[in-house]
């Protein structure tokens, strides 16, 4: 014990101040979100799946998620229209408390892996009042990854019943939003908001912590634009 | 006095009209009703009587009835103390409640058995049974007790189509016969040394110490067999749940306590008994309790759950009688007052909800045709009145705060408390010890009553799965809660633990009445104060607490009223095929704890987990053997079994051989009498 002590009083404290102050800078190689002037059309933030290889240049911007799905369709004519907080009386609610529970329903895990990242002391998801939970009698929400697959399917509608009212669901990574890389599969169905009404849509596959934290904290209204 | 034999004519010749009248159901049933009443009215009325004069003389003069030269060697001889008023009158009022209870459980009883002769055999338990309580002379004490266990034994075998019912029945009469083998050389010795039958006499006189130890380990098997005490209780689980439920009731409030009112009687007439008597008491109530407690967490039967029950209630009464021997023998007045008083007041309170628990449990078999705990659930919002009758005995019985278990366990608590503080070393082990048990005994006792209320009560029904709707409620069986000649009596009795709960200077007074007829010393007034006043203070808290607890229940509920209420599934992780099986039953609910336990019970699980991801077929049974019964008993039965099939030359069937038998047996008398 005194050595973890010891190492921790070593490397101080490693939490970054975002919100409060920027976050810190994010290294060349991260592909944010796309920039579309110069391109023809509109990008449906919800479906691609921001590998290098394709013809999309990406910027360094983390903030992508949205609280509607249409708002993930980037197009020269429109800003992009990040996430809104969440009204008034459900902030009063859960603005300074939320309990989610995460339901992964046939995706590839590192959309998981990446939420789990919230948790380490870099982020510490909890100083926010945001915390995972075992069981949804005790959520207030879902955050569901994955394509939801046939077989996930009555298991996530069974999570999303046992939640108490009022209720928040959260789409994580392109599988959730949209299918992603399995859209074409006859097992997985064409984005979470199909089957039931989504409050929060976070881009990426997977998406970057701060992208993730960036739309939690936008929801509680911890961040306007 | 005079009430008492007016109950008592009242209870004779009710019961002739009765059988006059057996061959209609309702003119029987009527009868017996009324006459029930009655009679238990004037009986508590002269129990109360006696109970509530201020000062007691010492010893009891003026109460008595004798009808001289009835009997041989004995005499018809009955007379009320403090000790046996204390009796009386929770054996008026159990009888009374159960007797009602039993008049609704077989009105709409269609079967062959006349239910007129039940009734009148009902009437005369309860005669012989005032009998055994009041009698002052052995040889009337031993024979009413002989017809009381008769007469008990007609009752338990109501239902005697079923073949484990007489069996129950057969145990029961064996068991109780070996008891009163000791018993009657125990009264003999006590004649013998007195001079007289008379209780009084034997009073009178004094007993060596190596005789009174004598006597004391008599009393210990004969009087123990009845009481049920581990070893001796192997009859007890099988009785109960044979008998019909207001038998049950009857037994385990009354007909078991009999055997500590003798133990009680016993320790009335020979006063001072050796040390180790009182330690040996100690300890086999130590292992009542435990053990009845912990057979008790692997039934799945309610009825024999609450059986077991009775034996680890037993097991606390006498840590009560036990810690009151010993301060008794260490001349330490304090504790021995106070260690009779908690026995006492426990046996009147388990009576009252064991009784109350009974009822209800009955109630509930009535209604799902089945004894078996792991096919009921979720009746609470079925039979909202037997499920909060029941929780109160339930309440009752873990010993918990506003309700009457806690007042007589604290007496219990508080005797051993005063050994630790008073005795010698010998004496301050045993004390702490036998609170260490009395704590197990009572968590192990709630433990054991969240199961049964739970998987009773809460969750959803298990039985017949096929046939519920979606929030587990039955459709084929219509289940409904009984009228008021079943609901009636459980209202009483829960009515009385609260009252003994809530305001418990009566009952603790008449204790301390009690006791003195034990001890057969004045109590000091100073002593009843410091007793009582700080159990009443502490009561006052609580209910204090109690009336803050629900005014806020009250508060919520109202707040609450405004919001709409969603009923969905249980949660299940996710899975899909979610059946009403899949729920905590008595035997999952109590595996942990008996695992724990299972170096001192025979705990069994048989068949295996299975450990496949889709498991096609498993099966798993857990059952806990008794091992007095199955190591101890049964070994014995055996070799007794095979001993006597080498006299059965004897028995040859034939009568000229008898007459022979009897014959020969003259001439030797003659012979004998010649030389
Ligand atoms: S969105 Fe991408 S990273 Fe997330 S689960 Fe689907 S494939 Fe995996």
């Amino acid at each position: 014990m005194l050595k973890i002590l010891k190492t921790r009083f070593k490397q101080g404290c490693r939490t970054i101040l975002f919100p409060k102050a920027k976050a810190p800078d994010l290294p060349q190689r991260y592909r944010g979100r796309p920039i579309i002037a110069g391109q023809n059309g509109s990008i449906d933030l919800g479906k691609i799946f921001f590998n290098p290889d394709s013809d999309i240049v990406y910027s360094n911007d983390y903030s992508m998620a949205t609280s509607k799905r249409e708002d993930l369709v980037l197009s020269q004519e429109r800003e992009m229209a990040l996430a809104r907080a969440l009204n008034e009386r459900m902030l009063k609610i859960f603005g300074r408390s939320l309990k989610l529970r995460q339901v992964s329903a046939g995706g590839c895990n590192a959309c998981e892996l990446d939420l789990n990242v919230l948790n380490t002391p870099v982020f510490d998801l909890s100083r926010f009042g945001i915390q995972f939970v075992a069981s949804p009698r005790h959520a207030d929400g879902i955050v569901v990854t994955g394509p939801v697959s046939r077989n996930m399917r009555e298991a996530l509608l069974k999570t999303y019943e046992a939640i108490p009212e009022p209720k928040l669901v959260i789409a994580l990574g392109g599988c959730a939003i949209s299918g992603g890389i399995f859209s074409d599969s006859p097992q997985a169905s064409h984005g979470l908001d199909t089957i039931i009404p989504v409050d929060l849509f976070i881009p990426g596959c997977p998406p970057h912590p701060l992208t993730t934290l960036d739309g939690l904290l936008r929801l509680l209204g911890r961040i306007s634009s | 006095m005079a009430l008492l034999l007016i109950s008592l004519s009242i209870l004779i010749i009710s019961s002739l009209l009765i059988l006059l009248f057996c061959r209609s159901k309702e003119i029987s049933a009527c009868v017996f009703l009324w006459s029930l009443v009655a009679a238990c009215g004037f009986g508590l009325w002269s129990a109360l009587s006696v109970l509530c004069q201020k000062a007691m003389s010492l010893p009891l003069t003026g109460v008595d009835f004798r009808v001289h030269g009835t009997i041989p060697l004995g005499e018809f001889y009955i007379g009320i103390d403090a000790l046996s008023a204390f009796f009386l009158l929770l054996f008026f009022i159990l009888s009374l409640a159960a007797g009602i209870y039993g008049y609704g459980y077989l009105r709409d009883y269609t079967g062959q058995r006349n239910t007129g002769v039940h009734f009148a055999l009902y009437h005369l338990l309860i005669i012989v049974i005032t009998l055994v309580l009041v009698a002052k002379n052995a040889v009337l004490f031993l024979v009413a007790w002989e017809i009381m266990t008769f007469v008990s034994y007609f009752l338990i075998t109501f239902y005697n189509e079923s073949e484990s019912v007489r069996k129950a029945g057969y145990l029961y009469l064996i068991s109780t016969h070996v008891g009163v083998f000791c018993l009657l050389v125990m009264f003999l010795i006590m004649g013998a040394q007195a001079g007289s039958m008379n209780f009084d006499q034997m009073t009178a006189t004094q007993f060596p110490l190596a005789l009174a130890a004598l006597l004391f380990m008599l009393a210990f098997v004969g009087f123990g067999i009845k009481a049920g005490f581990i070893p001796f209780h192997i009859w007890l689980p099988h009785a109960h749940p044979a008998a019909p439920t207001h038998i049950s009731a009857l037994l385990s409030g009354v007909v078991v306590k009999l055997g500590i009112y003798g133990l009680m009687r016993v320790m009335a007439i020979v006063k001072d008994f050796p040390l180790w008597c009182g330690v040996l008491l100690l300890i086999m109530a130590a292992i009542s309790g435990v053990g009845g407690v912990l057979y008790a967490l692997g039934q799945h039967e309610i009825k024999k759950l609450l059986a077991y029950h009775s034996i680890e209630n037993i097991g606390i009464i006498t840590l009560g009688l036990g810690i009151g021997m010993i301060g008794h023998a260490y001349h330490q007045e304090t504790v021995a007052f106070i260690g009779y008083a908690g026995a006492l007041l426990h046996t009147f309170n388990h009576a009252v909800f064991k009784g109350l628990l009974f009822l209800s449990a009955g109630s509930v078999i009535h209604c799902t045709h089945t004894g078996d705990m792991d096919h009921m659930g979720g009746l609470f919002k079925l039979l909202p009145w037997t499920g909060h009758l029941f929780l109160i005995g339930s309440l009752s019985i873990c010993g918990l705060p506003l309700f009457n278990g806690f007042i007589s366990e604290w007496l219990v608590y508080r005797a051993l408390l005063e050994g630790v503080f008073h005795l010698d070393v010998f004496g301050i082990i045993f004390s702490s010890l036998a609170i260490v048990a009395l704590a197990l005994v009572g968590g192990l006792a709630a433990l054991c009553f969240t199961k049964a209320f739970g998987v009773i009560f809460l969750g959803s029904n298990k039985s017949s799965e096929g046939h519920q709707g979606k929030e587990g409620r039955l459709s084929n069986i219509d289940i409904k809660e009984g009228d008021l000649m079943l609901r009636g009596p459980m209202i009483l009795l829960a009515a009385i633990c609260l009252w003994g709960g809530l305001f418990p200077a009566n009952m603790v007074y008449f204790a301390f009445q009690g006791t003195q007829a034990i001890t057969g010393l004045q109590i000091p007034f100073v002593l009843k104060e410091a007793v009582i006043n700080p159990l009443l203070s502490a009561t006052r808290v609580l209910s204090f607490g109690g009336v803050i607890f629900s005014v806020l229940a009250l508060v919520r509920d109202f707040l609450v009223l405004h919001y709409p209420v969603r009923l969905t599934e249980t949660w299940s992780c996710g899975y899909v095929k979610l059946s009403h099986r899949m729920q905590y039953t008595a035997s999952s609910f109590a595996r942990p704890i008996l695992k724990i336990f299972r170096s001192a019970l025979v705990f069994r699980v048989e068949g295996k987990i299975s450990k496949e991801y889709f498991p096609a077929w498993t099966s798993l049974k857990s059952s806990v053997k008794d091992v007095s019964e199955s190591l101890l008993f049964r070994p014995l039965f055996y070799v007794i079994k095979k001993f006597s099939r080498k006299l059965k030359w004897i028995q040859s069937g034939h009568t000229q051989t008898y007459i022979l038998y009897v014959f020969l047996f003259l001439v030797i008398l003659l012979v004998w009498k010649l030389i």
